[in-house]
């Protein structure tokens, strides 16, 4: 692998994968486990970052700023806003005491993840890396000519959610007249 | 040195950690970020895969989509939370049971 | 069955009499029209068509009747085959050596017997359905009432002119139905539906009888058409007279030898069926209730025809009858007994038409004597003569209720003779005919019955011709005396009718007075046809009726004769017969010519209790209800709370839904309406298919053949294999989609067989088996 142009090698990419790693699974466990709102917002954004950086060393650059761009600018600062806009109601009070079937649901979905690991841990035979591979030039020419019709079609599920939204979050004036 | 099980194992780990929070927590909007977690471990293993089968850029191009419906379903879930709160003022998904009738 | 097969039973390809035909779906097809449209139809149009086809039918009777009686007596026969019917197949395991297979044809044959049914069947039914244009014309639904009578008269057809027992059934079956529709006519009156449905289930009990008559002669004779029927018995009568089966047994020292033979029992279970059709002693209760029917219905179907099915049926299978010396003594003895026991009912009853209905069980029960005795063209005889005065009475009876406004308690009657002199005088002379006054027609064919009673062949009853005798004197005795203590009390003395009544009291029109006319006069004079008493005194009159009808019946088979020694009895009775008739007249003229009877009632005041009996028709219909129809009712009731209540509500209705319900109810447990559960279920029904993909699972089995080894893999999804089959660590295979493997050894003895398994996520595991070679010197 370490013939492979700027693939994780050992020494530093290793290092900075481990870290990352690290401070992706940790941010995780923190979002899902802290207690308020505002706190799971920011470890997710850790994540997010974490995750970024592993884009780039796995030489998908045009990803990493997407994730950037799009998960922290975007969708976290929106996590943020609505937290804001909620205000005490966007916490639900400490959690009560754990239960039993909260617990037993918890340990089968990581026993689940566990399987699920131990599967795909296991060796695989691997390819070069042919030139130009994750630079903006090649992905742009995957999305925009080979994916053109999907690209587009994204972008009017992106327009049909964006209006979705607003006529979500607007309500029924009538019927919910503001205090 | 770092393998393509490397990745996955990392992947797995943060799509159980999304998928727990997703099913114990009881905030609305934490469960709306542990879906995030569970997106997010999904375009890594898909990027890492990508990166050690590297013919074609099938997987980057579908982490790229999956990014795009992530920013639309937190929109539209977000806004959802918010029409919820005016009708419940919480955010508790013990409240959210209607489904029930 | 042996034997059978060599007499020649099926005649080959007769021929068609196509007359029978029109004689008998013309009152079907009346039936049709009025039932079909009889609501959109005019009144007049109604009659008519009803009218037409009946008057039609007696028509054409007539001419086969003249065609019929044109042929030689040998071949007095005509048979109309319609078409097969359908077929019993007794299995081989009833005693014949093969399946033994009956045709069943609908077929009707005309022989005298048949004929002389037919006349009187087509004859006084032609007049009854003119007389009720008059009955029933003010009537809501002339239509309904008109289409049951053709009905009736079609499936009375059928019953007569049935060639075989299965057809003669369905007749027998369709005049039960339209009884019950007619007695039940006005069913807006909850009584009258009720005594409809009396009638329909007392039959019930009877037609099990006839069925399980019809089903042991289908057994026994192979046969069930009558000739055929006749045939048999007349050539294999073995057939019959053999045991049906040995109930013999030792009682303290006495052997008891019971083994009746298959005619004596076929014979009662058939007379089962004759009773219940004709109102005899255990199943007579359900005429006198008949009688809510419109009396036209009463006069056609409860008097003239239908109850006389039962004797014309006995007279249909005197061939089987005269087999069974004990079979008719049943017949006589509960015909005698019927007679008398009807006969005190009848003296105290108010009701016009109850007097008249026990007056027809009484003589259904002297029919029953006649065909007992084994006199069936006596019976025969009495059949048609009672036609005539019974259906006359009931018509006179009819009459006198329509003037009356439809009151028929004779106590508020009297003094109608004046009014109404064409009903009084038709009346008059039934009653007469009725009551044996002498040389009317019933004097004949009662004296006739009475006569054979004690002359037939006596070696065959013991002592029973002079208690048969006793009683139908009696009988005769009481008939007389309550047939004209009726006709005093409705006709005689003073009207006791209320002033608006007897304002309005008026002779009846033509169309009801012609039939009575008509009746009266044959009441009076058809006698004539079989003056068998007239030879007593001497006269050498020819009988008709006896010639016409003798020939079929009474020869040919083993007839019961006339006894040498009571010959010189015959004259006696005839004028004892006659003394007793006029003295019970004279008794009741006396009691009664001026209207109810003081000493009558002094009588009933000294005996209340007995007179309350009578009175209450001996209470058998209470005995009734306290046994048979409270038990059947219990047991209806617990059938009702066990299965309907508990079986089928409780548990098949209730408990299915009950199971249903509380499934639901522990299914929605898991229906939370959070959709993190539902998550939840999902993930874990991942693991499973997860835990399944990605850890591959390893089994295999070792057949050692001689020197080669077969091995063969467990599948699984997207598997590997490869084998190592001599234990040396190295792969004797590659990796391979295939499951099967084969190795040949070179050496005997133990080899471990490994093979490792790798799945799609390229995850592997192994497994090993120890096969032993077997060598070239085997144990």
């Amino acid at each position: 692998m370490s013939e492979l142009a700027g693939a994780p090698a050992g020494g530093v990419g290793a290092v900075v994968f481990w870290a990352s790693a690290g401070l992706a699974l940790a941010c995780a466990l923190l979002t899902v486990l802290s207690g308020r709102a505002i706190r799971s917002a920011v470890f997710l954004l850790g994540t997010v970052l974490s995750i970024a950086v592993l884009y780039t060393l796995l030489d998908a650059h045009f990803l990493a700023a997407i994730q950037v761009i799009v998960y922290a600018g975007a969708v976290v600062v929106l996590f943020v806003f609505v937290i804001m806009l909620l205000g005490p109601g966007s916490e639900v009070g400490r959690q009560r005491r754990m239960k039993l079937t909260r617990a037993l649901g918890a340990a089968s979905l990581l026993s689940v993840g566990g399987v699920l690991a131990w599967a795909l841990a296991a060796e695989r035979p691997e390819a070069a890396l042919p030139e130009g591979f994750g630079t903006v030039r090649s992905v742009a020419s995957a999305l925009f000519r080979e994916n053109v019709f999907t690209f587009e079609a994204v972008s009017v599920l992106l327009l049909v959610a964006i209006i979705g939204a607003v006529a979500v979050a607007k309500g029924k004036k009538s019927q919910e007249p503001r205090p | 040195m770092i393998t393509l099980g490397h990745y996955l194992v990392l992947s797995v780990a943060i799509f159980t950690v999304g998928t727990i929070g997703f099913v114990v927590r009881r905030n609305l909007l934490v469960v709306l970020m542990s879906i995030e977690l569970q997106l997010n471990a999904v375009n890594l293993a898909l990027v890492a895969a990508n990166r050690f089968h590297p013919a074609s850029h099938a997987g980057q191009v579908t982490a790229f989509f999956i990014i795009a419906i992530a920013a639309a379903e937190a929109a539209v879930g977000l806004a959802i939370v918010v029409s919820f709160f005016r009708l419940r003022h919480t955010v508790r998904t013990d409240e959210a049971d209607r489904m029930r009738h | 069955m042996p034997g059978l097969n060599e007499i020649s039973l099926r005649p080959g390809a007769p021929d068609q009499y196509w007359l029978l035909l029109p004689i008998v779906l013309l009152p079907a097809l009346g039936a049709l029209v009025n039932g079909l449209f009889g609501s959109r139809l005019k009144r007049d149009t109604i009659h008519t068509l009803a009218c037409a086809m009946v008057f039609t039918s007696f028509a054409l009777s007539v001419v086969a009747f003249l065609q019929l009686a044109a042929l030689p007596h040998e071949a007095r026969h005509l048979t109309y085959r319609a078409y097969e019917w359908f077929t019993v197949t007794l299995p081989a395991a009833f005693g014949s050596a093969q399946d033994y297979r009956i045709p069943i044809d609908v077929a009707f044959r005309l022989d005298p017997l048949a004929a002389t049914m037919l006349l009187v069947v087509t004859g006084v039914g032609s007049l009854i359905h003119l007389y009720s244009t008059g009955y029933m014309a003010h009537d809501e639904s002339p239509g309904r009432f008109f289409s049951y009578m053709n009905l009736f008269t079609f499936a009375m057809l059928v019953l007569v002119l049935g060639e075989s027992l299965p057809v003669m059934f369905v007749g027998w079956e369709g005049v039960g139905l339209c009884s019950y529709l007619l007695i039940g006519f006005w069913f807006d009156k909850d009584e009258n539906a009720k005594a409809g449905m009396k009638a329909f289930i007392v039959n019930r009990i009877g037609d099990l009888g006839f069925l399980v008559g019809i089903f042991l002669l289908a057994l026994s004779l192979g046969v069930l058409s009558f000739p055929e029927m006749e045939q048999v018995a007349a050539h294999a009568p073995t057939q019959l007279t053999k045991p049906a089966f040995d109930l013999s047994f030792s009682l303290f020292g006495w052997d008891i030898a019971w083994r009746p033979a298959i005619a004596t029992i076929a014979a009662i279970c058939l007379f089962v069926g004759a009773a219940g059709k004709s109102a005899q002693l255990p199943l007579y209760v359900w005429l006198p209730d008949a009688m809510a029917g419109p009396t036209p219905v009463s006069a056609l179907i409860h008097a003239a025809t239908m109850v006389t099915a039962g004797v014309y049926m006995v007279a249909r299978m005197h061939f089987l009858f005269v087999l069974t010396a004990s079979g008719m003594a049943v017949v006589a003895v509960t015909g005698a007994l019927t007679a008398v026991f009807a006969a005190t009912i009848a003296l105290t009853q108010n009701d016009i038409k109850k007097v008249l209905a026990y007056s027809t069980v009484s003589q259904l029960g002297y029919m029953f004597v006649a065909v007992g005795v084994g006199a069936h063209v006596t019976g025969v005889f009495h059949v048609v003569t009672h036609a005539f005065f019974k259906a006359c009475l009931f018509l006179g009876a009819g009459s006198v209720i329509v003037a009356m406004h439809h009151r028929q308690d004779i106590r508020e009657m009297g003094g109608l003779k004046a009014l109404m002199p064409r009903t009084r005088w038709t009346f008059l002379a039934a009653t007469l005919a009725i009551a044996g006054f002498p040389f009317t027609s019933g004097f004949f064919s009662k004296d006739a019955i009475l006569w054979h009673a004690l002359a037939r062949d006596s070696g065959r009853y013991g002592i029973l011709p002079p208690i048969l005798l006793t009683l139908l004197l009696a009988g005769a005795a009481l008939t007389a005396f309550y047939m004209f203590r009726l006709y005093f009390l409705v006709f005689g003395g003073e009207s006791r009718a209320d002033e608006d009544t007897l304002a309005h009291i008026k002779e009846s029109p033509s169309s009801m007075t012609l039939p009575l006319v008509v009746l009266g006069a044959l009441s009076i004079a058809a006698g004539l046809l079989n003056p068998e008493a007239l030879h007593a005194l001497g006269l050498n009159v020819p009988l008709t009726f006896e010639g016409w009808l003798a020939p079929g019946i009474e020869e040919g088979v083993p007839a019961v004769g006339i006894a040498e020694m009571r010959k010189p009895f015959e004259l006696p009775l005839v004028g004892a017969s006659s003394v007793i008739a006029l003295a019970a007249m004279g008794f009741a003229w006396i009691w009664y010519r001026r209207g109810p009877s003081a000493e009558a009632e002094r009588l009933a005041a000294r005996v209340p209790g007995l007179y309350a009996l009578v009175l209450d028709k001996w209470r058998i219909d209470e005995l009734y209800e306290a046994t048979i129809v409270r038990s059947l009712r219990w047991l209806a009731r617990a059938g009702h709370e066990a299965i309907d209540k508990l079986l089928i509500d409780g548990i098949m209705v209730h408990g299915v839904a009950g199971a249903v319900n509380l499934t639901g109810r522990v299914v929605r447990l898991v229906q939370t309406g959070r959709v993190q559960v539902y998550a939840m279920a999902m993930a874990l029904g991942t693991l499973g298919i997860l835990y399944k993909l990605a850890v591959p699972s390893t089994d295999f089995e070792a057949r050692v053949d001689g020197r080669s080894v077969t091995v063969n893999a467990a599948e699984g999804a997207g598997y590997e294999y490869r084998w190592d089959f001599d234990g040396d660590g190295r792969w004797d295979t590659q990796f391979g989609a295939e499951r099967r493997a084969e190795h040949r050894y070179r050496k005997a003895g133990r080899h471990e067989v490994r093979l490792e398994v790798r799945n799609a996520f390229t995850r592997s595991v192994g497994e090993h088996e120890v096969v032993v070679r077997p060598g070239r010197r085997r144990r």
